[in-house]
């Protein structure tokens, strides 16, 4: 056992004599039974205590050999010794039991001697013993760093997994943004040399130049896309369901919004839902929006298709495992939730109709779709200070209970549309998509991650301040940009963090408007 | 946090007097142990005994498995299984949390029952109360000869045979438990019933799986 688990003992044996005092006159029929009070002294086991935590042991087992009610019997405490070293006293209570009480100061790990005896009607009887049992104060937390083992994963299985992975990007738009990831195994999964089973991946607009050329720029920028994955850990194969899934997904939905014959009705429709938005608000005329309606089916229908596609990715790798290796593989072997993110800036449409009711200024359009836990948000500080969730979490009742993308009822498009989502905004200042290796430390519930302040929490507090490198600040901006990678790097290093309990494999993937944070902290520092 | 809870329910009645019971004893100190070298059970399990004989005590309420003391047991009395099943279920609903808006819940309980008889009181009674709970994997171990295998099988299909009450088997059959509370935590996610056994470390040979 690691030396830093064995709590010091450099102080004197604990001990204490225990004296049972009967003063009932000789020949009662209750007097002093010496059994039922040996009985007790050596059924006496003391509970664990904690260095700071307040302790109280009782040692009830004696209110039997004491005859509740009968003041000619009675405990008595002798030569006790120790304990006030520790914080601790050793003491009759006015219930006349012996106790253990108070505030440990330090750990301690040793024996109490309990020397026995008894006093018949003031008279010392020649029946004493001894016991000796172990006595333990706790750290005040237990530190199980130097525990925990990084083993290497098994070489001898079907598919492989890096224990970590990052990933960058610059996208220079007018407004530029930055995508940065990092995915690293779980300690809990080092522990027993366990692969990690988290993913991520995203596919770029602008390495693939779109050629439908449009004077107003609305195509010159294509939709990205962000996709996460968690790969159940009851599921033997889901780091390879995690892979299928993001992989699958991500391409299904490129091809469809920037590529196939979906791509420009699609775009549309999400413009004019957008434009026909915007038009109402100005005409302070409010109401359902109908080519938001219209935006939304064929949304659901885009998704479900992309759904489907890593269903059957998943379900065709399970069929040519289960061919080749002639074991039983099923779908639910490659279990994974999904947490996917399209973007797309639609450019200002200054001059892009004649009348000022249509005019409308440059908009971030945001679609996304979430199975399962974890969480895809948009931080936006500077806007009425709102968190914006793009969905619901998954959890179940208890820990661990969550749904799966892989489960054959979620390809319909009656499970899918729900889930999808589309939302326009001027800015932002990061798309956050996270497993619940990175979101369940840092949000107590479900209904926490609605609220702004617990994002505002881990915003500041945990992320900026645990990787200052992944962000641009008033420092960076003087020494120049920050290389992608080495900021994806910094992301990665904050993976590591230290939560009591929490040891999932932990992805974050998050797209930052780079301008937008300079200028918060800017405006902060004014402040 | 969110706490692993584990409940072992563990057999008093006379018939364990003996090596039986002293086995058990140094079993769940055992267990205790291995668990305090754990760094994920150290920080997660939390450990509680419930005994039953003609009395069913919780010996031990829930408890992380720093702060845990491993109990002094006694061989004394009836085989009231019912009773016990009774008693860990409320207890659970009091010890474990469920998620709720603002909590998030706690791992479904681990329930660890060993046996050596004849229970003595209505089990399908008390099955009415414990069926109620959402457990995460409940596993019942027929302890020697006379374990009564149909009986556990009523309340999990996850049965085990033990052959003997030797210290030995009793032994193993604890650090088979210590193992699978270390490897559960994870896995436990979406169990059902019959995958249950399958998401347990393989049991060690003194110990027989019961098909059903």
């Amino acid at each position: 056992m690691d030396k830093s688990f064995e709590p010091q003992s450099t102080s004197p044996a604990l001990s204490f004599t225990l004296v049972f005092v009967d003063n009932t006159p000789p020949g009662h029929k209750d007097r002093y039974c010496r059994t039922q009070f040996e009985t007790a002294v050596r059924q006496l086991r003391f509970d664990v205590a904690r260095v700071k935590t307040p302790y109280l042991f009782r040692m009830s087992q004696f209110s039997d050999a004491l005859r509740p009610g009968r003041d000619q019997v009675r405990l008595e405490l002798e030569d006790v010794q120790g304990f006030d070293a520790l914080g601790l006293a050793c003491k009759i209570d006015d219930g006349g039991l012996p106790q253990i009480v108070g505030t440990p100061l330090r750990a301690f790990k040793g024996d109490v001697h309990i020397r026995a005896c008894s006093k018949l009607n003031g008279e010392k009887e020649p029946d004493d013993f001894e016991v000796t049992r172990s006595f333990e104060i706790a750290e005040e937390s237990v530190d199980t760093w130097p525990l925990w083992q990084d083993l290497p994963t098994p070489t001898d299985t079907p598919y492989e997994a890096p224990n970590q992975d990052t990933l960058c990007k610059t996208i220079p738009l007018s407004a530029p943004i930055v995508v940065i990831g990092a995915s690293q195994r779980g300690r809990s999964h080092a522990h027993q040399g366990d692969f990690r089973d988290d993913y991520m991946t995203a596919r770029f607009a602008d390495s693939n130049p779109l050629s439908r050329g449009d004077d107003n720029g609305e195509w010159r920028y294509g939709w990205h896309v962000l996709t996460v994955s968690d790969g159940a850990g009851s599921a033997t194969f889901s780091r390879k369901g995690a892979q299928l899934v993001c992989d699958t997904m991500a391409d299904a939905l490129f091809n469809e919004l920037n590529h196939s014959s979906n791509s420009a009705p699609l775009t549309d429709a999400v413009r004019d839902s957008f434009n026909e938005r915007w038009t109402r608000l100005q005409a302070n005329c409010f109401g359902p929006v109908d080519s938001m309606t219209r935006s939304r089916l064929k949304l659901g229908e885009t998704f479900t298709r992309a759904v489907y596609a890593a269903y059957m990715a998943v379900f065709n790798e399970a069929a040519t495992l289960r061919e080749r290796t002639r074991r039983h593989v099923s779908v639910r072997d490659y279990n994974a939730t999904a947490l996917c993110v399209a973007v797309k800036r639609f450019k200002g449409a200054d001059g892009w109709k004649s009348d000022k009711l249509h005019r409308r200024p440059p908009v971030w359009a945001i679609l996304s779709y979430w199975i399962g836990d974890g969480a895809v948000a948009v931080y936006r500080p500077n806007d009425e200070n709102r968190i914006l969730t793009l969905g619901k979490g998954d959890s179940g009742e208890y820990a661990g209970e969550t749904r799966f993308i892989t489960s054959k009822d979620e390809a319909r498009f009656d499970s899918v549309e729900p889930r999808v989502n589309l939302t326009f905004l001027r800015n932002f200042e990061g798309i956050i998509l996270a497993t619940d290796g990175v979101t369940d430390p840092f949000f107590p519930s479900d209904s926490s991650m609605e609220t702004f302040s617990a994002w505002q929490t881990f915003w500041n507090d945990k992320l900026r301040a645990g990787a200052p490198d992944a962000f641009p600040s008033l420092q960076n901006e003087k020494n120049g940009e920050i290389a992608p990678q080495k900021r994806a790097d910094a992301l990665l290093r904050w993976l590591m963090f230290k939560e009591r309990g929490y040891h999932d494999d932990r992805t974050i993937l998050l797209a930052l408007n780079d301008k937008l944070a300079a200028r918060n902290r800017s405006t902060a520092n004014d402040d | 946090m969110r706490k692993l809870p584990v409940y072992l329910i563990v057999d008093t009645s006379t018939s364990m007097r003996g090596e039986p019971i002293a086995a058990v004893e140094e079993g769940v100190r055992v267990l205790h142990n291995s668990l305090r070298r754990n760094p994920y059970a150290l920080e997660v399990a939390y450990l509680s005994v419930i005994t039953f004989a003609t009395e069913v005590v919780q010996l031990v309420p829930l408890t992380e498995v720093a702060l845990f003391t491993p109990p002094k047991l006694v061989a004394k009395g009836r085989t009231n299984l019912g009773a016990a099943l009774e008693l860990v279920t409320n207890r659970a609903r009091v010890e474990v949390q469920r998620s709720q808006p603002g909590v998030k819940g706690d791992w479904k309980p681990l329930v660890f029952i060993m046996s050596d008889g004849r229970p003595s009181d209505s089990v399908p009674q008390a099955m009415k109360v414990f069926d109620q709970y959402q457990w995460g994997i409940v596993v019942a171990c027929a302890a020697g000869p006379k374990g009564d295998v149909d009986k556990l099988g009523r309340i999990t299909k996850n049965v085990v045979l033990l052959e003997s009450t030797t210290t030995q088997s009793i032994s193993e059959y604890f650090k088979w438990v210590s193992s699978s509370v270390a490897t559960t935590s994870r896995r436990i996610e979406q169990t059902d019933a019959d995958a249950a056994l399958d998401a347990l470390p393989p049991p060690p040979s003194t110990l027989s799986l019961v098909k059903f």
